[in-house]
């Protein structure tokens, strides 16, 4: 056995266990610290969820005002939960392809603890009442200069890994990165530029233009190339297969660059802003389904014929469940954005939250744990205590993203947006339609909630160092010992 | 492992800065662009509004004149000007001299 | 150390002549296990591009084209409304008011305000026995509008005889903050129901009339006297004939030619 391995695997695996090693602190801060967030966002969902169904819950404190409850629960999500996982994700994915060790450790796990303590001063802020109440920007107005400027301490060192990599080939993964790592000061800044400090010199229906603008991007250029970039590392990571095509990946990649950036107007379609922005932003969106297919069937592709390894392999399995919810995404996001199902979808309750929930947590979370079940193995050097851990985190995230992006997402924002459009009854029997699902958001976040649960009680355990020691992954399937014919 | 012949300091150092670089480059364009595209249009509000400043604080300045100011003294009393006071009072016809007491004082005076 | 398929490179010495590579698997075997057992990540696959995925990718691409085309402006900063994008109810390419037959209309609303009457003088209009008069048969209704008008805007105090019986009023004054349309429906829907039958349709004009009359009494209840003198009144403005049309929303004629 050991004559079979040659010096230059060994040369390998003693680079990538380096690599793991550097960059153990700022990824386990980035992933521990985010499945905290989750665990508080998802806390303040149920909150919110409960508030818009029962108005009472909770008494009439101000902090669990609906208004406040859902910016910090959504802004927790965002900024807490999905840019860590994000942040850790690739700046491990990074140094990985680029077999850079990271020698700024330090600096990164500092600039996170800044990150954490400006967002939790940020959420205190929303919950006292100086949110701003924009959807994706509902921190006070003094905190993203300071996130974007924390971020720029992140991610200029993944940049800078790219730049000296080693060796000639560009990984798929590695296009994906290096794009999320510009698009992301692009959308962040000219964002928050323009809605935050120009609107008062500008203009308020351009300010609600762009925010609408800014929370497609912010989805469709940071979130999903990451999330993308994972999946394109752990299926032919963990399969040991190829990925399947490399044409294919190269049109998805272009495809996401072009018709990326388009996306987001047609939230406020029929506002007095240019007619064609909104229609440029319903198509976009439609056309978002093209990349989607394209990364969906490359990826499933890679895995095709290993299907236990799928089911065995608590990073496949997440990723590929977070690949089938792309496909989910882009289809639902295209057929509630077709100007005339806006109609109904664009003010409904479905086809805001709902789609954001199915794309941030069934898509972009998923594939997050599927990354974070493989990288932090590697990086703390023990595996998963308890398989059925993993199986309970999946099984409830999945029943609860299906039942909060599907059933709620479409059915409740068409059903709602029925109600909304019939003119001549009142407003209240379109409250009353929409009571089923918010209860029905209500219980899926309960599911979630008890998934992050597990999820949180597990990677604590691993941040102190108390998982398995063990050569043998911790798989999600037992090996049933065939019995011999009788 | 053979030598990265890609990793210099100096490739570090100007990727550093590049980057830095780029990133900011957005928010200096997002301004640049709008400063270039923004047509100063007199805004029929923003005029109507500096005159609505303009005599909110005029009335508020008046009003503060009027006001009686006082501060408290947190032990049940408060301290007033002495024109809140005395200008009324006299009005009224209500303030004398004050003169001395031929009573005899059951405090001491520090 | 690209991916290449090829895993010996017999080029390249062993780590340091005194490493013995075995050990060193086995150490990183120990110290880090799970990047031990990784696999390389390989050459990507060449597959071409599937048909299917051309012939989904072509239908999307029409579908998003056509929505992106149907906004009729490319890059044009000064339309920001699309032609026939308010929401209306069309009629024949028509946005149409919606309306009704002045009668129909006043009996429409009428009756949806009387609610607030009925909690008193009855859905029927019967009254209450003693304590509310009844509105069926009474002629203080039946004569001039003015004199209802004005009793639903002031309210009632004092003795009022109501076909035969005398009643001791004490009404509120209901129409506070009612629009001149809602006025003239409560008096048609009075005089028009509960067996009553004036027919007398209401224009705004006239309701300005009992307004500028409502003016003198300021905010007094009306009592069985001030209204006496009322009972009798001639507008100055004209009744609308019956054909004419209103908009059920504001109560406004709506021009037959418009």
């Amino acid at each position: 056995m050991a004559s079979d391995i040659t010096s230059q695997q060994v040369e390998d695996k003693v680079l990538r266990a380096s690599i793991d090693r550097s960059l153990r602190h700022p990824v386990m801060f980035f992933f521990t610290s985010g499945a905290a967030w989750l665990a508080l966002s998802l806390i303040l969902g149920m909150v919110a969820s409960a508030k818009s169904h029962s108005p009472g819950f909770l008494g009439d404190c101000g902090i669990f005002n609906y208004g406040r409850v859902f910016s910090a629960h959504m802004a927790t999500f965002i900024y807490g939960w999905a840019a860590q996982a994000a942040f850790g994700t690739i700046i491990w994915l990074m140094a990985r392809l680029s077999r850079q060790e990271s020698k700024k450790s330090g600096v990164i796990l500092s600039i996170g603890h800044a990150w954490n303590f400006v967002i939790s001063l940020g959420s205190i802020g929303i919950l006292l009442g100086g949110g701003t109440g924009k959807p994706w920007m509902y921190f006070p107005d003094w905190v993203w200069p300071l996130l974007i400027v924390c971020y720029f301490a992140i991610g200029i060192w993944s940049v800078i890994a790219f730049r000296v990599r080693r060796g000639g080939h560009v990984y798929i993964s590695q296009w994906y990165l290096m794009a999320a790592l510009f698009w992301f000061p692009w959308v962040f800044l000219s964002g928050n530029v323009f809605v935050n400090s120009f609107a008062d010199a500008g203009n308020g229906v351009m300010a609600a233009g762009i925010n609408a603008w800014f929370r497609s991007a912010m989805f469709f250029l940071f979130f999903t190339p990451v999330a993308i970039a994972s999946a394109y590392y752990i299926a032919p990571k963990v399969t040991g297969r190829p990925v399947y095509s490399y044409k294919l990946a190269l049109l998805g990649f272009w495809a996401l660059a072009i018709i990326g950036p388009w996306a987001g107007m047609q939230k406020v379609m029929g506002a007095p802003i240019p007619v064609f922005l909104q229609y440029a932003g319903a198509a976009a969106s439609i056309l978002f389904i093209i990349p989607a297919i394209c990364v969906g069937v490359n990826v499933l592709r890679t895995t095709t014929g290993k299907s236990e390894t799928v089911a065995h392999s608590p990073s496949l399995r997440f990723t590929v469940a977070g690949i089938i919810g792309l496909i989910a995404t882009a289809v639902v996001g295209g057929i509630l954005s077709h100007p005339d199902a806006l109609k109904y979808t664009q003010f409904a309750f479905g086809g805001t939250y709902g789609y954001e929930i199915l794309a941030l947590y069934g898509f972009f979370s998923m594939c997050m744990f599927g990354a974070i079940y493989f990288i932090v193995p590697r990086v703390t050097n023990r595996e998963w205590i308890a398989g059925g851990l993993i199986r309970s985190h999946f099984w409830m995230s999945l029943y609860g993203v299906v039942f909060i992006g599907l059933f709620c997402g479409i059915l409740g924002a068409f059903m709602h947006g029925y109600s909304l459009e019939a003119l001549d009854v009142p407003g209240e029997a379109s409250e009353d339609r929409l009571l089923a699902y918010t209860v029905g958001i209500t219980v899926g976040w309960i599911f979630v909630a008890l998934a992050n649960v597990f999820f949180c009680f597990h990677l604590l355990m691993m941040w102190l160092r108390l998982g398995r020691r063990s050569s043998h992954p911790t798989l999600l399937e037992h090996h049933e010992p065939t019995l011999p014919p009788a | 492992m053979e030598p990265n012949l890609r990793d210099t300091p100096l490739r570090r150092f100007n990727t550093f800065w590049w980057g830095l670089a780029l990133f900011l480059s957005f928010a200096i364009a997002a301004v640049l662009v709008k400063n270039a595209v923004q047509d100063n249009v007199i805004d029929a509000e923003t005029e109507k509004g500096k005159v609505r400043t303009e005599t909110y604080n005029k009335i508020k300045a008046e009003q503060l004149k009027e006001r009686n100011s006082y501060s408290d003294n947190g032990d049940g009393t408060v301290k007033v000007k002495p024109e809140d006071v005395f200008g009324l009072g006299k009005e009224m016809g209500l303030l004398q001299q004050p003169s001395a007491s031929s009573m005899a004082h059951g405090k001491k005076f520090n | 150390m690209s991916s290449d398929q090829t895993p010996v490179d017999p080029t390249k010495p062993d780590l340091e002549e005194s490493t013995n590579v075995a050990k060193a698997h086995e150490e990183v075997t120990r110290n880090a296990a799970a990047v031990s057992r990784e696999q390389q990540l390989r050459e990507n696959g060449l597959e071409p591009v599937s048909t299917w995925i051309m012939i989904a990718g072509f239908i999307v691409a029409v579908i998003g084209g056509g929505v992106l085309f149907s906004s009729d402006s490319f890059f044009n900063y000064e339309q920001s409304v699309k032609p026939n994008y308010v929401r209306a109810q069309f009629d024949d390419g028509k946005a149409a008011i919606p309306m009704a037959l002045a009668a129909d209309a006043y009996m429409k609303k009428g009756a949806a305000l009387y609610k607030n009457c009925a909690s008193c003088h009855g859905p029927g209009g019967a009254g209450n026995g003693a304590v509310f008069p009844p509105l069926a048969g009474s002629e203080w209704v039946e004569g001039s509008g003015v004199v209802p008008a004005l009793t639903i805007i002031h309210g009632l105090n004092g003795q009022i005889k109501v076909a035969g019986a005398t009643y001791n009023g004490a009404m509120p004054a209901m129409a506070d903050g009612w629009s001149d349309f809602d006025v003239a429906a409560l008096i048609y829907y009075i005089q028009n129901s509960f067996g009553n039958k004036v027919g007398q349709i209401y224009s705004l004009d006239q309701i300005a009339e009992i307004r500028a009359i409502s003016k003198e009494f300021g905010k007094k209840p009306m009592t069985a006297s001030d209204l006496e003198k009322y009972l009798a009144h001639k507008f100055e403005a004209a009744d609308l004939p019956s054909e004419t049309m209103l908009n059920l929303k504001t109560g406004e004629v709506v021009d037959a030619n418009n």
